[in-house]
């Protein structure tokens, strides 16, 4: 096996590093809304990033079950409210994704 | 129906992507992370501002007690109770919440403190009058009222 044959020594493409849990268009604009600010209220994501409680629901529970995205439920006064946030690994995740993007976006 | 009662969504391989859309990704990326953040940022003015204005009032008051001791010890209680309510409004109310001051705020909130300081020994080892005082308490109050402003102008 000649050096430059070798894995190794082959750079990997930027889109190997891209993360695909957040690669859908829907579930990436819920994370760059929460990669905003440290909590944000569901009914604040869902206008920002224009979709439906049902669709919101769906993408944050697939964002959950791969640890991006922690959900919080509370009350204030009677009415209920479901608070979203982005986990370390999360945030860590979507910096990554954003310097893969980077990468690809530059040539 | 709530994000966790929800079924999981199956992750698909990702596509190739084009540098332009790559790009485009990244500006709705920036976009979404700006609106979150500005909203953050507003909603954090009223717990900032009352910061400095607080500060102001309760050293003017203080000094216009002639720092006694039992009228201070109120003063600095309503302080603290009143700081205390604003914050507990913006985790009630606000729907976006950052913890990570800037640079700028923290500094912001130093500055405040060293003048409140300098306001308290001022007061002890000269006993300014009022009418030079409240000026000095205005003062107090800018460096974390004017980025409170500026931030609600946003």
């Amino acid at each position: 096996m000649t050096a430059s044959a070798h894995p190794a020594n082959h750079e990997v493409h930027p889109r190997h590093r891209l993360n695909e849990t957040i690669h859908a268009p829907v579930r990436f604009s819920i994370v760059a809304a929460l990669a905003g600010a440290d909590q944000v209220e569901f009914s604040f994501v869902r206008d920002t990033v224009e979709v439906s409680d049902s669709v919101l629901s769906k993408q944050v529970a697939t964002l959950e079950s791969a640890g991006v995205v922690r959900v919080k439920k509370g009350y204030v006064g009677k009415r209920p409210r479901t608070w979203l946030s982005l986990t370390a690994f999360g945030r860590r995740a979507f910096q990554e994704h954003r310097a893969a993007l980077r990468e690809i976006a530059g040539g | 129906m709530a994000p966790s009662d929800h079924p999981v969504t199956p992750v698909t391989p990702v596509p190739p992507l084009t540098p332009e859309e790559a790009g485009d990704r990244l500006d709705v990326a920036d976009t979404l992370a700006a609106t979150s953040g500005t909203a953050a940022a507003r909603y954090a003015t009223i717990p900032m501002a009352a910061v400095g204005l607080l500060a102001g009032t309760v050293l003017f008051a203080c000094e216009g007690f002639a720092f006694s001791p039992w009228v201070s010890a109120i003063w600095v209680t309503v302080y603290v109770g009143a700081l205390g309510a604003s914050i507990s409004w913006q985790y009630r109310r606000a729907p976006v919440l950052d913890h990570r001051w800037s640079l700028g705020l923290v500094a912001a909130l130093g500055f405040t403190l060293v003048l409140c300081a300098i306001g308290i020994a001022w007061s002890a080892v000269r006993s300014p009058s009022l009418v030079v005082f409240a000026p000095y308490c205005v003062l107090v109050a800018l460096p974390m009222a004017l980025p409170a402003l500026r931030t609600a102008r946003r």
